[in-house]
């Protein structure tokens, strides 16, 4: 029971220290804009990379980590916060428009809900059920956790000396972990792997809550209810018996800051809102912060953001936040000389020289997207209708989010060709996790062109009923 | 009838999905019972069932070498990667380091530090064999060791002399 107490409250930290970051990069605005539901999920995931790098730089300073050094802080910004807000006139306003939003859910959208909800709550029970078993997590991730909790910092020298565990590998997930040791007052690595579940569960709101405000909400519901029965996800997010058990990997963590830069980054593109541009700035910093493939995505997503911003101040706002994220871990990790065991140091000649490998890479993607099922049918969703709408992909901000899908295969594709271990072994061991980080990208964007598509073939059939002519944006395209 | 075309194809594609996720759902609905039938099994026992002996044998070596982060370790075992990295994790924060045979010099042992040994339970004959061509290379490198503890297939000992 105190167990339970002091998960809820490790929790409701990430969410009221995430709520404040998204308040502060707002400007000291909320986001009226969003749903609740937006609000909750989005300020869990900046929660934990806010309370993770807070831990970070206490152990730099060897500050001590306990519940009152780390929660205080956070506690008292929000009770700032409330304050604000409750005093600010717009909030009534907000509160009821809320309620009205949320009574809308129709019959499917409710059947998808339940899908959803049974989903995550397997995942939550299962998890927490059983310990940690998948290799990453007790020979990375939990280790990198159990090291940082025992020194209370930053650990011995032997530690980072060992290259077992990568040393260099970003400290967003082991060091959320910690803060749910020092809630709960001691190492239950079997309890603390709720956190994970608790990340599909974000996941999968954020889609659902963006994805609905792009089509409508049943769309957004069921293609949530899709990517929560995907066999891959169920696997990072709680674990299948005996198929696949992998909570406690990073991947997830990415794959949820990828997808909330992406959208970000859309919504940013759509509706030129500032707080939409700075959130896809936080959560390119926040990914770069959880695993290496992160700063590729960072420095691609930044780029675009850059391109399209049209206020220098949300660029040199959003370049700050990624920075806060990278540059702490990037210091240390060249203060303390880690190396980079997985790519080789050749550069290009090793890029060239790997050139071979490129049917066997190939193969392997079209084995982990399309073969083995893992990610149920997101791929051939995301290629076929985007074949299919390719004009509106192409004219709207949709574009972004493909490109930086197509940038980040081909990085991973560079990857593996420069990889100094057997590619085979390598492919074997990774292929799957690192298309998980863009599903839900692709599920997003596949979603939305089935959306289009089925609106498009609409007008054009009620065009037909009504004996009139065709307009010409109905089909995708430009009025002469 | 472009509409209906693009419903169908939809249609067709959510039930193949389905289809798809049939395999996996069924097993999470076998994870379930597995859920229940292990409600009473306490954590030792369920990490036992995944770890196999070597948890055991963790276990015992963390009763035996006290846990500090100054206190070295050094392993020497058949599959030395599984075992290593699963001790490491077990073993925190006690410095362990995994014996490379072929590198083992007395002079890079320090006096004090313990040396912990471990073969999992079923090895083959070649195995074996292989194990014991490396563990003579590796004693006759070391200096001077005392028994601890030890059993049919581990063994935990004293480093009594070396750097």
């Amino acid at each position: 029971m105190n167990a339970a107490i002091s998960m809820v409250f490790g929790f409701g930290l990430f969410v009221v220290a995430g709520s404040v970051v998204i308040f502060l990069v707002n400007g000291l605005h909320w986001p009226f804009e969003m749903s609740r539901p937006l609000i909750a999920a989005m300020s869990f995931a900046s929660g934990l990379g806010a309370v993770s790098l807070q831990i970070f730089l206490y152990s730099v300073c060897s500050l001590p980590l306990s519940v009152s050094s780390i929660a205080i802080p956070w506690l008292g910004a929000a009770a700032i916060m409330a304050w604000m807000l409750i005093t600010k006139p717009g909030y009534a306003g907000w509160t009821r428009t809320m309620a009205k939003h949320d009574s809308r859910l129709s019959v499917v959208g409710g059947v998808m809900v339940m899908v959803i909800l049974v989903q995550v709550g397997y995942c939550i029970v299962y998890s927490i059920s059983q310990p940690i078993s998948g290799w990453d997590a007790w020979a990375i991730w939990f280790l990198k956790a159990k090291a940082f909790f025992i020194s209370d910092g930053i650990p011995s020298s032997h530690f980072f000396s060992t290259t077992y565990h990568h040393p260099d590998y970003p400290l967003l997930v082991p060091l959320a972990i910690v803060w749910e040791y020092v809630v709960l007052g001691g190492i239950d690595d079997q309890t603390a792997k709720i956190i994970f579940p608790l990340m599909l569960l974000a996941l999968l709101v954020i889609f659902s809550a963006t994805l609905s405000k792009e089509t409508n909400r049943t769309t957004g519901l069921s293609f949530a209810a899709l990517l929560a029965i995907t066999p891959l996800f169920v696997m990072h997010g709680g674990g299948l018996a005996g198929a696949g058990d992998y909570v406690g990997y990073a991947d997830l963590a990415l794959s949820l800051y990828f997808f909330a830069s992406a959208t970000c980054l859309y919504r940013y593109q759509v509706d030129r809102d500032r707080v939409w541009g700075l959130l896809a700035f936080l959560f390119l910093g926040m990914g770069a912060w959880t695993k290496n493939e992160g700063l590729v995505w960072a420095l691609a997503g930044s780029a675009i953001l850059i391109g399209t911003a049209r206020s220098w101040r949300v660029a040199g706002v959003g370049l700050g936040l990624v920075s806060v994220f990278v540059a702490p871990w990037t210091i240390f990790k060249i203060w303390a000389s880690l190396p980079n065991d997985v790519m080789s140091q050749g550069g290009w000649r090793a890029l060239v020289a790997g050139v071979d490998r490129v049917p066997t890479v190939l193969t392997w993607m079209w084995q982990s997207m399309i073969g083995n099922g893992l990610h149920g049918l997101i791929w051939p969703a995301f290629v076929i209708s985007s074949a299919l709408n390719w004009r509106q992909l192409l004219s709207t901000p949709l574009r972004s989010s493909a490109l930086l899908v197509g940038v980040q295969l081909l990085v991973y594709g560079a990857v593996y060709l420069m990889s100094p271990y057997d590619v085979e072994w390598h492919l074997a061991t990774s292929i799957d996790r690192v298309i998980l980080h863009l599903s839900p990208i692709a599920l997003w964007v596949a979603g939305v062109n089935v959306f289009q598509l089925r609106e498009r073939m609409r007008t054009v059939e009620n065009g037909n009923r009504v004996g009139g002519a065709v307009p010409v944006e109905a089909i995708g395209g430009t009025p002469v | 009838m472009g509409g209906m075309l693009v419903r169908w194809l939809g249609g067709v594609f959510v039930i193949a999905w389905i289809g798809l996720s049939y395999e996996p759902l069924r097993i999470e609905f076998e994870s379930l019972k597995t859920i229940v039938s292990l409600w009473h099994v306490d954590a030792v026992t369920k990490r036992r069932q995944i770890d196999g002996p070597v948890y055991d044998f963790v276990q015992r070596v963390s009763e035996i070498i006290p846990p500090r982060q100054n206190e070295l370790v050094y392993l020497f075992a058949a599959d030395s990667g599984y075992t290593y990295q699963k001790s490491n994790y077990y073993l925190y924060p006690r410095s362990l380091t995994l014996i490379d045979p072929a590198r083992l010099e007395a002079q890079d042992v320090s006096a004090g530090a313990y040396l912990i040994v471990y073969l999992p339970p079923r090895l083959s004959m070649r195995d074996l064999e292989a194990v014991q061509r490396d563990w003579e290379t590796v004693h006759q490198a070391l200096p001077p060791i005392g028994q601890v503890y030890r059993t049919r297939n581990a063994g935990i000992y004293r480093v009594l002399s070396g750097r």
